[in-house]
């Protein structure tokens, strides 16, 4: 009797909630994308320690539902490097009731510069790998919790003023630890715990989509640890970015400067990188950039890599791609850190 | 160096809302075709709208307009255009959209009548190019290519009436735009369109302005005949 009475009033709690429910919960589910790669890497070319192997980099799933009406949820579960490494890329709700203005609440990819929020899909990464500042600098893909608004208006018909602003829990590490360790130690709660002080940052831009160009900057600023003597330690982030686009021709760069805090001093970082392409007919492009970054810690820490490739578009959605990476050092250009990337991805 | 910062951030914010004070509500100017062509294509290249049905493309439009930073305007025009030109995968959904391109030209919702060129470059230019020659930022996407108005074979081998029909209805990849454009200026667009291939030099070097009156076509000669 009592097992028939606990059933029924579930059986009925269940029922209220289902028929209460917004018809998009049950109704319209979720649609599914994402995006995959294969790649044979040679790292080391002309060296002894010459390193071959292949990795799926990236089969990531991308899920985008409608909850209700202006609102819906998007997330990115990925698999990386053969399902070696799995993790939610980002996973947040938006709210699109507000003209101009969406509410984004959840893990995001910091909207900051061009290159941090648009690396994926493989595809529109012209040349695969990052260039310089956008590891050790900017820490991509930088992710993290939070709430970012996000708008755009128009300036006239052909262009439009955008904006982000957004508070995340940040960057969470000891002092003068690398950026990127402290994206990784901000991935690991467990270790640093939590602290009270969000980090905020911005980015404003103007776009001429028409005209084919686009110029924004960006800001980001944090408590990252804290001194000896209990002092807050601050990360800045500064960054500028800037594309062009015309007749099958692009040219983008990017600038990202990093000021870290540590007892006494700031630590200066500095990246960025130049990249011009161009579409020749409608299937192939090659492609060229330059980057290079200037770090606090002398001359054998600054590195410069150019980079050519090459994309065949077998479809809109499926590239094969080739790149070859020469890396530099203080001593200049070298052959044996040299790097060898071949590429086949698609957009599912 | 922490109120530097501050000030930075605070100088940012003065920026940021004077530019949206300036910023002017006109919004929605330009077409869906055109917000797609210029705004999908800075990434990637342009997917065929028929790779998705309606719902994949009202989600993905959702999601891809926050990373192409669209106004709301741009947002509606775009994903409602992607949702006319979506891969019909029911018979319902056929039936659904059959119904409303009826009652689009029962009550012919486009506002204001536009000339053949403003529906072109707003509609068409796309795909079929800024010179008509079926070479625009989405026609890499598209097997068959979309068709060369330039080609004096288009006009040879076409009606007027057939050329309306392909507008109104759809044919091969192009969508159907009966909901975008109204009856009247189809007429016109098609007398546009065959007329093109008599003036246009192959290397397409005249604007598409410059083709003359369209209204004085054929296709409105013949069309004022089939009407009551």
């Amino acid at each position: 009797m009592r097992k028939r009475l606990t059933a029924g009033i579930v059986s009925g709690v269940l029922a209220a909630i289902f028929m209460g429910s917004p018809t998009g919960i049950l109704g319209q589910g979720l649609t599914v994308s994402g995006y995959a790669d294969f790649e044979a890497v040679v790292n080391n070319v002309n060296a002894d320690d010459t390193d071959f192997y292949f990795d799926n980099h990236h089969f990531n799933l991308i899920m985008v539902g409608s909850i209700v009406e202006d609102l819906f949820a998007a997330f990115e579960i990925e698999y990386e490097h053969a399902g070696e490494e799995i993790a939610m890329e980002y996973g947040y709700f938006g709210y699109t009731g507000l003209k101009d203005v969406r509410i984004l609440a959840g893990k995001f990819i910091l909207p900051f510069g061009r290159f941090n929020k648009d690396l994926h899909p493989t595809t529109v990464n012209k040349i695969p790998g990052r260039p310089h500042g956008f590891r050790d600098i900017l820490p991509q893909t930088y992710n993290d919790v939070g709430l970012w608004l996000s708008g755009a208006s128009s300036i006239n018909d052909d262009g439009r003023f955008v904006w982000d602003a957004y508070a995340v829990n940040g960057l969470l590490g000891e002092e003068g630890d690398g950026i990127r360790s402290l994206r990784d130690n901000d991935r690991e709660k467990a270790t640093f715990g939590r602290d009270n002080d969000k980090a905020v940052g911005a980015r404003i831009g103007v776009e001429f989509p028409y005209a084919g160009f686009d110029i924004g900057t960006s800001i980001y600023t944090g408590k990252y640890a804290e001194s000896t003597t209990a002092e807050s330690l601050r990360l800045n982030l500064y960054g500028v970015d800037a594309s062009y686009q015309t007749n099958g021709f692009t040219l983008r760069g990017e600038l990202v400067h990093a000021t870290q805090q540590i007892t006494g001093k700031d630590l200066k970082k500095t990246g960025g990188y130049v990249q011009a392409s161009y579409m020749v007919g409608s299937r192939f492009e090659p492609v060229v950039r330059w980057s290079a970054r200037d770090m606090p810690g002398g001359t054998q820490d600054d590195l410069g890599r150019f980079a050519v490739g090459a994309s065949v578009y077998v479809t809109p959605a499926a590239a094969i791609r080739a790149a070859f990476i020469i890396n530099s050092e203080k001593a200049g250009f070298g052959t044996e850190n040299n790097g060898l990337i071949l590429q086949f991805n698609v957009i599912l | 160096m922490y109120l530097n910062v501050i000030s930075g951030v605070k100088a940012l914010g003065l920026l940021m809302v004077t530019a949206m004070a300036l910023a002017s509500p006109l919004d929605g100017q330009r077409s869906g075709p055109e917000i797609w062509g210029a705004n999908c294509g800075r990434c990637h290249l342009i997917q065929p709208t028929n790779r998705y049905d309606a719902k994949a493309w009202e989600d993905i439009g959702l999601h891809m307009a926050i990373t192409a930073r669209l106004t709301s305007a741009e947002t509606t025009a775009v994903i409602d255009f992607l949702k006319s030109a979506a891969r019909r995968v029911t018979a319902r959904e056929e039936l659904e959209q059959a119904e409303i391109i009826r009652v689009a030209s029962l009550i012919n919702i486009t506002p204001a009548k536009r000339t053949p060129v403003d529906v072109y470059e707003s509609q068409c230019k796309v795909c079929h190019g800024a010179s008509g020659k079926g070479d625009g930022v989405a026609a890499a996407v598209y097997n068959p290519k979309p068709t060369d108005f330039t080609d004096a074979a288009f006009a040879a081998s076409r009606t007027p009436e057939q050329v309306v029909a392909a507008i109104t209805d759809g044919k091969n990849a192009m969508p159907p735009f009966a909901a975008t454009i109204s009856p009247e200026e189809v007429r016109a667009l098609a007398g546009y369109l065959l007329k093109l291939g008599e003036v246009m030099p192959k290397d397409g070097a005249v604007a598409l302005g410059g083709v003359g009156d369209p209204m004085l076509s054929r296709t409105d000669e013949q069309t004022e005949r089939d009407e009551p």
